[in-house]
């Protein structure tokens, strides 16, 4: 939403053009352009997005990993009360006498 | 019945993240082939195509969590409170993404990895507060009241961010804003805005499939929870 | 609204009774800003001329960093022996016991800045004009940094990690109020336009109102459902 006043009012060239020169006016060290390379750093940027995404995949994966093995734990339990109970029920008989 | 519901929605679920896949090849087809290369930054302007999306979608989860979060604080319920927790948690994710593809971006546009342009300052002050909440979740004590207060933050976030916004465009000053928010055409080419468009469509439809996922863990966690909660209190948990 | 003042007069004059026998939230607040001070009179000083340039900087750390002390400190003694179930068990409404509080940190918080304040003048060689509008910039500031700080630091009195958790969650929110405190600081060391000072409060003014009003009226919904 931020960025829309950008794609709203402007090119990004222009715009971009525009801050590197108010950027050298007021005194921010300005590299020549020649010696930044353009491929690498875009290939860096889709790394970066892809790899964040991943590593919330897998963060979320984990979380489910451990749900798992709480329901797991759950079950385990529950089938152990329900053969305590089954063996209690063998104990006292039928009408409970 | 349930079976058959769970069927169709993890049919749909399973359509969403095709859909995903096909749009966001679609948008990398149209970024890389339709798309010209910019006159003035060359390839590496590519990157806006995906970093403003990014940073939109940050702007509209920090919303969702907002009104989630008013809503858990009026009428307590787990499923309004997840709404809020995931999406501050995949703004974060998504602003993490804005901030650290802008720098990028930067260092050949501009010449230097960050300046303190008010659009950047502000996506990492709202990433800061998001990151709170998130923080205050994890550590700030009981469950139930640390959701509780983590609402009230994420309410604050939305008019903080307003805020921030207004702060930081007036502290900008005499800086790089000016210009860029200065008057001008647009994206001029029809393909750049084409590419644009595709772009945002397939961030947001990432979004919708993260958050579905998210949102799925978090409710499943919570009648997890709930259960192991109910066989405590009736010593089910424990051996023999 | 007369029993309401009644009960906000009765929290506020417990904390200041409290604070009067003890004296260790102004006095640890005030040897910690103290000590930042001349930290940063040692980081920073190199003469009179430049020094107008950091100072609202140091003044506004000064500020919000020995301010964080004082609102965990207000609540934590509440916490011990779970004073604060039975402040709120009273028929005082929650939001009174919260507006009581945010006044006794607003009250403690600028007792710190008239120590902190003239010691920055003097050891920064600084000359002040228009003092009003100083003054109106720093009331304006520690307001809005009071009430949202008083708020978290309440819901987080009893979490482990606190001390680092209100910064964490309360500066991102209080920007606004810093850039804005630091500008106006800015404009009267400087002789800057007071046109701009003025842009800067009202700002703040606007950031006050929509905050404390939040804040106030989160405090009920946050503590108990």
């Amino acid at each position: 939403m931020i960025w829309l006043g950008l794609f709203s009012d402007e090119s990004a060239a222009t715009a971009a053009q525009a801050v590197a020169q108010a950027a050298t006016s007021q005194g921010i060290p300005m590299l020549a352009k020649e010696e930044v390379p353009g491929g690498p750093l875009l290939i860096a940027a889709y790394l970066v997005m892809w790899i964040v995404v991943f590593a919330y995949l897998i963060w979320m994966h984990r979380t489910n990993q451990r749900l798992l093995a709480e329901v797991e734990l759950l079950e385990q339990r529950l089938d152990e009360r329900i053969a305590e109970g089954n063996e209690q029920r063998k104990n006292i008989g039928p009408r409970g006498t | 019945m349930v079976h058959s519901v769970k069927t169709k929605s993890s049919a749909a679920f399973l359509l969403l993240v095709v859909a995903t896949g096909a749009v966001f090849l679609g948008a990398l087809v149209l970024t890389f082939f339709v798309a010209p290369t910019e006159r003035m930054m060359g390839i590496v302007q590519k990157i806006f195509y995906f970093h403003v999306p990014s940073a939109i979608v940050m702007g509209v989860l920090f919303l969702v969590c907002a009104v989630a979060s008013l809503a858990y604080l009026l009428k307590n319920d787990s499923r309004l409170d997840a709404i809020g927790a995931t999406a501050a948690e995949l703004a974060v994710v998504f602003g993490a993404i804005a901030l650290i593809t802008g720098p990028l971006w930067a260092r050949k546009a501009w010449g230097a990895w960050w300046t303190w342009e008010p659009r950047l300052t502000l996506t990492l002050l709202s990433v800061f507060i998001y990151a709170g909440y998130l923080a205050m979740r994890a550590y700030g004590g009981e469950k139930e009241f640390s959701r509780r207060v983590a609402a009230g933050l994420g309410l604050m976030g939305a008019p903080a961010y307003y805020f921030i916004k207004v702060a930081v465009d007036k502290w900008g000053g005499n800086h790089p804003k000016n210009v860029v928010y200065g008057k001008g055409e647009g994206l001029m080419n029809p393909d750049m805005r084409l590419a644009f468009f595709a772009g945002l469509i397939a961030v947001l439809m990432l979004t919708v499939t993260l958050f579905v996922m998210r949102y799925r863990t978090r409710m499943l966690k919570e009648r997890v929870d709930t259960a192991i909660s109910e066989m405590q209190k009736y010593d089910l948990l424990e051996d023999g | 609204m007369n029993q309401h003042i009644q009960h906000f007069w009765v929290v506020f004059r417990k904390d200041i009774r409290i604070e009067l026998r003890t004296r260790e939230i102004l006095l640890t607040m005030g040897l910690f800003a103290l000590l930042l001070v001349v930290v940063f009179s040692f980081a920073f000083y190199t003469d009179a001329e430049r020094s107008r340039i950091y100072a609202p900087g140091i003044l506004w750390t000064t500020v919000v960093f020995s301010g964080t002390i004082g609102l965990n400190r207000l609540f934590e003694r509440e916490n011990e022996n779970g004073c604060l179930s039975g402040v709120l068990l009273t028929p005082i409404s929650p939001r009174m016991v919260f507006v009581a509080k945010a006044m006794g940190n607003l009250l403690f918080t600028l007792l710190m800045e008239i120590l902190t304040v003239p010691l920055l003048v003097m050891f920064f060689s600084l000359d002040i004009q228009p003092v009003g509008i100083f003054l109106s910039g720093l009331l304006l500031g520690t307001v809005g940094f009071c009430f949202v700080g008083t708020l978290f630091a309440a819901m987080l009195s009893a979490a482990r990690m606190k001390e680092v958790l209100v910064p964490l969650v309360v500066y991102p929110i209080i920007v606004p109020i810093i850039i804005g405190g630091v500008k106006v600081t800015a404009v009267v060391l400087n002789d800057y336009p007071v046109e701009e000072a003025l842009n800067w409060l009202k700002l703040i003014a606007g950031f006050d109102l929509l905050f404390v009003s939040l804040a106030i009226w989160l405090f009920e919904p946050m503590i108990a459902p």
